[in-house]
């Protein structure tokens, strides 16, 4: 029995479930900031609450249930119209957001006392405050007054209110459980509201050589006593009434009991007589899907939502990939005779070769999500640093279902943060400042993306006041990065800014931290075989341009010989290959340096890095790499030839292996290396500092 | 034959617990469950175990626990309402108190 549920991780999930829970809050959210009326949005985000305490309670969630159930019962308040929807509701209700991601985290990370101890519990204590200050609640009350509270004035008709309680009883849909309610969560709702006796009423259960397990044949009935309103009952079932059997009765002192109701299945007199098979085909198929695999996809830390149709796609190939393995079979069993067996083997190459191609397209599809799951992070991030500098920013994206690989996406999150903080507090102008200069007060910050070829142009543009081009320049001669009144291009004055170190914030603020960040923008960018472009208008504002490959799957690359292996160079890193001449070789021995166009330029001898012990060829060569404006030499003995690298990751032994980024298959079956740009062009300049540094 | 449940008994293994109980009985007819050592469980299991009962009753089979339910089994009962209003056969059957006259 241990076996089921091996490798499924309920925590694991409830953490994805809960963030996609509060992401989707959030966004709700957001928009009811420009929307305070709209009781479309403060019932998502009460629905939203809703789930989150209801589904943490469940997997044993109990401080973030507890203080979810806070903010659920301000927002039952809001909607039901006895407390306003107001900014600072929707701000407070933001922090809550995260100290509820906090808790989420937290959660097996540290027992009750260790929450209290790294003064979460006392974070969330003052959001509370502020919350219940915010919906004029200041008493704070208990879950049971509250709901009371909240409910006593709801409608006030005869129908929402009976004074001496109620009977209940109730039957949950057969796939209830198997879809993640928990009837004893609704239950314990249900004695929140009120004094309740709960009689379960298991008459429906089939036999069990009929009883599908994961189906809930439950039924239940409870006596409510206490002034709790219908529609206060009919919420606790809010997720679950369009499919469920529930009936209210208000309670008298000689109310008959309410008639059970009728069983939601078979009843177990009539269960012998149907099979399994009889039941609805779709019901242990429904059940799988949304119990097994889908569960267990999100239980991993690392999970994508693939669409069905897609994945039919994919099954469509394995199919005919099954189908010519068979014909393969029959092909080696039976022999390869005389021309007609050779014409039926080139057929069979030839189908496999174009399945291969069209499952390594449909496989990589399957990696891709919009990137609007990326932009949709990046509405909070604006809202929040409008309010941390003052500044009226409309945030307005574009090209939301572009798609994009799910790493790409993850890895680019960090560095338009810093894009979008640098425009925010750099790029925008305060208010007054923008009304002085003609502009509206509000800055607009635009985040667009589009498909162009094999690439994903991402566009972060502002309309503040522009890169100071006086000040960079002053910057960076300040800094030596450039020669006092040297002459330079536009564009390479701007990329200055990269540079490490470089920040021409005359006031360091806490949003854009102290000039470290661009530099590392662009080289995390340039690991993801992406540039980055800026343009800027004095006054008319800036534009900052990302261009990424669809995916990291499969890249171009050199491919080249050191002593007897084999390894391969991104070639968008490839910046030219010359010849080291024996005596250049001889003459370069403990300097490792080659004049190329008159830059002195580092070299690295991988076969000594590597050390293969073999001696070098005659005619070496070195491919010079390039990543952030820095150039070092690689010497091989031997460059092969462009090769088309389907990127495999390495095993974990040797992951933490620098130099290597990963390993790709060759056509013969060997083994080729990746060589990691980024990492041996920091080698070869660490180099050349020990150079210099020993004079 | 006895059938002993893990520590866990929830909707992600109650196939398995199903098919286990089911297999005992068409092999040994009489089972007895030990629920011993169960600290997580959910309603999937009770509604299990009730419909085990329902079984033996129809087949002519004998079905027990072999154990009373213990706290955790205990509490899910209560707090699931099994425990309000109980037959004397669900007093015998969970807790192990003898049936009234």
């Amino acid at each position: 029995m241990s076996g089921v549920g091996e490798g499924q991780d309920p925590v694991a999930a409830f953490r994805v479930e809960a963030a996609d829970l509060l992401d989707g809050t959030e966004q709700a959210l957001l928009d009811l900031t420009h929307d305070l009326g709209s009781r479309e949005l403060i019932d998502t985000v009460f629905r939203g609450m809703h789930t989150l305490k209801g589904s943490g309670a469940m997997f044993g969630f109990d401080a973030l249930a507890a203080f979810t159930h806070h903010c659920e019962t301000a927002f039952d308040r809001v909607r039901k119209g006895l407390a306003p929807a107001t900014q600072e509701l929707v701000a407070v209700t933001l922090s809550a957001m995260d100290h509820m991601r906090a808790l989420v985290e937290v959660q097996g990370q540290a027992s009750g006392a260790g929450l209290a101890a790294a003064g979460i519990a006392a974070a969330g204590e003052a959001i509370l405050a502020q919350l219940h200050a915010a919906i004029g609640d200041t008493a704070a009350p208990p879950p049971a007054t509250t709901r009371d509270a909240a409910t006593g004035n709801s409608d006030g008709g005869d129908a929402g209110e009976a004074q001496g309680g109620w009977r209940i009883a109730f039957r949950l849909p057969a796939d209830a459980m198997a879809n993640g309610t928990n009837p004893l969560i609704l239950l314990d709702e249900l004695r929140d509201l009120g004094e309740a006796e709960v009689v379960a009423q298991t008459g429906a259960i089939p036999p069990l050589d009929v009883l599908e397990a994961q189906e809930c044949h439950l039924g239940w009935e409870v006596t409510l006593r206490g002034p709790a309103t219908r529609e206060a009952i009919e919420d606790v079932f809010i997720f679950v009434m369009d499919d469920m059997d529930l009936r209210l009765e208000p309670l008298t002192a000689a109310a008959p009991l309410a008639p059970p109701l009728p069983a939601a299945a078979q009843t177990p007199a009539e269960t012998p007589a149907q099979t399994p098979a009889d039941r609805p085909a779709q019901t242990p198929a429904q059940t799988l899907a949304e119990t097994g695999p889908a569960r267990a996809a999100r239980a991993t830390g690392e999970s994508v939502r693939v669409p069905a149709e897609r994945l039919d796609v994919l099954m469509d190939r394995v199919g005919e990939l099954v189908i010519v393995q068979s014909r393969l079979a029959q092909l080696a069993s039976g022999g390869i005779n005389g021309p007609a067996g050779e014409l039926a083997l080139r057929s069979i190459s030839e189908e496999v070769e174009r399945l291969a191609s069209e499952l390594r397209d449909t496989t990589m599809v399957l990696r891709m999500v919009p990137i609007a799951t990326l932009f949709g992070r990046f509405r909070r991030l604006v809202h929040d640093l409008a309010r941390e500098t003052g500044k009226v920013i409309e945030l307005v994206t574009d090209g939301e279902s572009t798609e994009i690989d799910k790493t790409v996406s993850e890895r680019l999150a960090d560095p338009i943060v810093h894009l979008i903080r640098n425009s925010c507090d750099h790029g925008l102008e305060p208010p007054e400042e923008r009304v002085a200069a003609g502009k509206p007060a509000g800055g607009r910050l635009r985040l667009a993306a589009e498909q162009a070829g094999g690439e994903v142009l991402i566009t972060i543009a502002d309309d503040g006041r522009g890169i100071d081009r006086e000040r960079v320049r002053a910057k960076a001669e300040a800094n030596g990065l450039i020669q006092p009144g040297q002459v330079l291009a536009d564009g390479e004055l701007l990329q200055l800014i990269f540079q490490p170190g470089f920040s021409t914030a005359a006031q360091v603020t806490n949003l854009s931290g102290r000039g470290v960040g661009m530099d590392v923008v662009k080289r995390t960018i340039e690991a993801l075989r992406g540039t980055i472009d800026v343009t800027s208008q004095p006054g008319r504002g800036s534009v900052m341009t990302l261009r990424i490959p669809l995916t990291l799957a499969i890249i171009e690359g050199l491919l080249v010989r050191v002593g007897e292996g084999k390894y391969v160079i991104p070639l968008a890193a490839v910046e030219e290959c010359i010849e080291l001449s024996l005596e250049d070789d001889i003459r370069s021995r403990g300097r490792s340096m080659i004049q190329l166009r008159e830059q002195l330029v580092p070299f690295l001898r991988l076969r000594e890095l590597f050390d293969t012990g073999t001696r070098p060829d005659a005619f070496q060569k070195i491919v010079v790499i390039a990543t952030g404006g820095e150039r070092v030499g690689l010497v091989v003995d031997q460059i092969i030839g462009s090769h088309q690298t389907v990127i495999k990751s390495m095993s974990c032994l040797h992951r933490g292996i620098p130099s290597f980024s990963g390993a790709t298959i060759l056509g013969d079956g060997g083994v080729a290396l990746i060589l990691d740009v980024v990492q041996l062009v920091a080698l070869g300049q660490q180099q050349e500092e020990r150079l210099r540094a020993a004079g | 034959m006895l059938v002993p449940l893990g520590e866990s008994a929830t909707i992600r293994n109650a196939e398995t617990i199903c098919e286990s109980l089911l297999a005992a009985f068409d092999e040994h007819g009489d089972v007895e469950l030990d629920a011993s050592a169960v600290v997580e469980a959910d309603l999937s299991l009770i509604q299990l175990v009730a419909a085990a009962r329902v079984h033996a009753a129809r087949t002519g089979r004998r079905f027990a626990l072999c154990a009373p339910a213990n706290a955790a089994l205990e509490a899910l009962l209560r707090r699931g309402g099994f425990l309000t209003a109980p037959s004397p056969a669900d007093r015998a059957f969970w807790l192990g108190e003898e049936q009234g006259r």
